[in-house]
């Protein structure tokens, strides 16, 4: 019974020493130094933004939210992902999932954080944030969007935790990353964990109770940033179906993102046997779905308003569909939601190259998606701009704005970096749980 | 040999001319470096409220393209009759408005000097500052005394203004046609009684019949001031005074109810308790899924061993 612990272990180790981070070669040496040179400028025009104040910025009156909202759209909108992998296709017994689920949760976490800081970014004063939690009313959703977005920082932070720290407590073990702040964090996050099974039990109980409570709070982080905007009285906001609008192209982007980072991860670490074409065609097959949906979505937010046109509406409407924002209307409506729905219909559309190309026409377009949502909007009040400069007639962000926004697209991707060059970004003892290796070796005596 | 000689006086005459233009220019050039400093305007204005309350307001604005703006956080000196240390009344910064208020009442300097009938000089002074020239505000200010008295006659409601100032010889004279101007204080603002203002009389009086339906709190009381507008020599002098003239006005009950538009103290209570409801039930099962993970470091312990049978029946 002992040798055969025995083996079972050494073949836990053997896919540990498969799956453990590896160092980077040339390309992730360049691609960290690049997501450093970004967020250093970044910070430079941040401090920059501190010192001078908001006017730095091209907000003004009417375009009071920027890109820094957008962005902040963008982020809440990727970290949905975590839930849909994570919980909702676990839910589902998709089993192949396993490979997927981490790389999704560390998107999420990484997005989420950087929907904070973007928030703080754009308040201007960062010393007055805690004014939101001291007097902040309760009928706010700006709010509600606070409280729900620590809560689902810290789900989904659980979320990636808990399961992986089987996974540290076997990098521990193997010793392959034997750098002192590896073993020191190894052994700090492993959380005394010795394999066995009343152990795997709380693990496994505590990430079923995790999968069912951060659906209702994912559908409401995104839910809730929709209220930020469909709770006003504008033309393009006011509408009821906003949550539901705004929930289906969070899925739609996350699966997308998820895409790009497996074609990528795969690349670097040669995981070839982990992340296959069937988990590509099946992720393909999802995002064409997803894609429908939201595309339903737009037809029902714009198709609707636009038979009326409404006098308010219809200044808003021409402006995206003829106007001054109709080249970056059509083209996300194309590139990122109507070609990849063409291309990922097809099988030879899901393989690896195609699908992760599309993923990122999916994600350049969810990007420039949320500005559509919050610019042409706000430029577009019911009440005539009268007796204002002209420059308040329109928003073109200032270098400092695209610095900051780059940068804390940067940061997440840094972080999520930093995350993948440390953890195994395949969940080591699901995947042996799969193959049917016994992964609770310890006997308890 | 004359006309050498005038010849010479001549070159003698250009070449000085040319030597002092070129000191000149030089001079010029020498201003031009050191005038690197631009031109601040700073005005300042006396206030005498009810003859108790006296302060200088002084305000610093700079020239940007064509707005002025105001300039904060740059000292203001106040003298007292001479600008020298036995002048000196106080030193104030100036505020994001680019407002410096010296309260003259706390200064023991003007209080020593206070007299009835007296005459100040006050100079408000910007000195040595890198980016600013030096620049000077003078005030050449008379005591004055503005009273309010009210009448009412049937329906008729009056607000009457006496302001006097002090002759030669120290005694209280009524001035004709000071311009005398009436308002009601309102949270943010004055609200003027008329139009324009209103010239006194022989005896130094303004009368104004003071409108019915103007909103008071909630016992009607409304404060009505009588201000003599900025004058040269006495100042803004200013009465005011609380007369139960007004309607009494209770606070809305609606506005103070809970509701969504409500402030934060009026919040509807279900949306208070379902909120708090749903972060209690949310946070409770977070704190319980922390709970679990001290479980699991506490099984990895050797004392965690006794404890493998709890969970042991359940697989």
């Amino acid at each position: 019974m002992e040798s055969d612990f025995k083996k079972e272990h050494e073949k836990l180790l053997d896919l540990t020493k498969e799956l453990m981070p590896q160092k980077f070669g040339r390309t992730g040496v360049i691609w960290v130094i690049s997501l450093v040179v970004i967020i250093a400028i970044g910070l430079v025009a941040y401090i920059h933004q501190l010192s001078k104040g908001l006017i730095i910025t091209d907000m003004r009156d009417y375009s009071s939210w920027g890109i820094y909202i957008s962005n902040f759209v963008f982020f809440v909108a990727i970290s949905l992902v975590g839930s849909l992998i994570s919980a909702i296709l676990k839910l589902t017994h998709a089993g192949w999932r396993t490979p997927l689920t981490r790389i999704a949760e560390v998107i999420a976490v990484s997005a989420i954080a950087f929907a904070g800081l973007t928030i703080i970014v754009d308040m201007g004063r960062p010393d007055r944030m805690i004014n939101l939690f001291i007097h902040g009313r309760i009928q706010s959703p700006i709010i509600w969007d606070v409280l729900v977005v620590t809560t689902y920082l810290v789900i989904s932070t659980l979320l990636l935790f808990i399961p992986l720290v089987p996974d540290i407590a076997l990098c521990r073990e193997t010793g392959v990353n034997p750098s002192f702040w590896n073993k020191k964090i190894f052994k700090f996050l492993s959380l005394n964990w010795k394999g066995k099974k009343s152990q795997f039990f709380l693990v496994h109980k505590s990430i079923r109770i995790l999968a069912v409570l951060i659906i209702p709070v994912a559908l409401g982080i995104h839910t809730v940033t929709s209220w930020l905007f469909a709770t006003t009285f504008r033309s393009g906001w006011d509408s009821t179906n906003f949550g539901a609008y705004f929930v289906s192209g969070a899925f739609m982007l996350g699966a997308g993102a998820v895409i790009a980072a497996m074609f990528l991860i795969r690349r670097q670490y040669k995981l070839e046997n982990h992340i296959t074409d069937a988990h590509f065609d099946k992720m393909g097959k999802l995002l064409v779905l997803l894609s429908l949906v939201y595309l339903y979505f737009n037809i029902n937010e714009y198709l609707v308003p636009a038979y009326k046109m409404k006098h308010g509406e219809a200044e808003h409407l021409n402006d995206l569909f003829t106007g001054h924002f109709s080249l970056m209307f059509w083209s996300v409506q194309f590139f990122g939601m109507i070609l990849p729905i063409f291309v990922l219909i097809s099988k030879k559309g899901r393989k690896p190259l195609p699908a992760f190309l599309i993923s990122i026409m999916v994600i350049i377009g969810a990007w420039f998606k949320r500005f559509l949502i919050v610019t042409p909007t706000l430029l577009h009040p019911f009440v005539p701009i009268q007796n204002v400069p002209d420059a308040w007639k329109s928003y073109n962000p200032t270098w400092e704005e695209w610095s900051i926004a780059f940068a804390t697209l940067a940061g997440a991707c840094l972080l999520m970096t930093i995350f993948i060059r440390v953890f195994p970004i395949i969940p080591i003892w699901e995947t042996a749980e799969e193959r049917g290796i016994i992964v609770d070796t310890h006997e308890e005596k | 040999m004359k006309n050498l000689i005038k010849k010479l006086g001549l070159a003698v005459l250009v070449l000085l001319g040319i030597l002092c233009s070129n000191k000149i220019m030089a001079q010029d050039e020498a201003t031009e470096a050191t005038s690197d400093k631009i031109e601040a305007n700073l005005i300042a204005v006396y206030n005498n409220v009810n003859g108790t309350a006296r302060d200088i307001s002084a305000r610093l604005t700079k020239k940007e393209g064509k707005k002025w703006l105001p300039v904060q956080d740059v000292e203001l000196v106040l003298y007292l009759n001479s600008t020298d240390e036995a002048g000196l009344i106080a030193k104030v910064k100036t505020n994001h408005k680019g407002d410096a208020v010296f309260v003259l009442n706390q200064s023991t300097l003007f209080n020593q000097v206070k007299d009835a009938a007296g005459v100040y000089v006050f100079t408000v002074q910007l000195r040595n500052q890198k980016e600013f020239d030096d620049a000077d505000a003078e005030l050449n200010i008379s005591e004055s005394k503005m009273e309010l008295a009210f009448t009412e006659d049937a329906d008729v409601k009056t607000a009457t203004a006496i302001f006097s100032v002090y002759n030669e010889k120290k005694e209280l004279v009524p001035l004709k046609d000071a311009q005398v101007k009436f308002y009601v204080q309102r949270t943010y603002s004055l609200f003027p009684l008329s139009e324009s203002a209103i010239a006194t009389d022989d005896a130094g009086i303004a009368s104004l019949e003071v409108p019915a339906g103007i909103a008071g709190n909630e016992k009607g009381v409304i404060n009505i001031i009588a201000r003599l507008e900025e004058n040269e020599t006495y100042g803004a002098v200013i009465s005011k005074q609380d007369k139960n003239w007004g309607l009494p006005v209770t606070m809305d009950e609606a506005a103070a109810s809970r509701t969504l538009w409500g402030s934060r103290a009026n919040a509807p209570l279900v949306l208070v308790i379902g909120v708090n409801a749903i972060l209690i039930g949310i946070w409770g099962v977070v704190g319980y899924i922390i709970f679990l993970l001290f479980e699991v470091y506490y099984l990895g312990t050797e004392f965690g061993v006794h404890h493998k049978n709890k969970h042991k029946h359940k697989h």
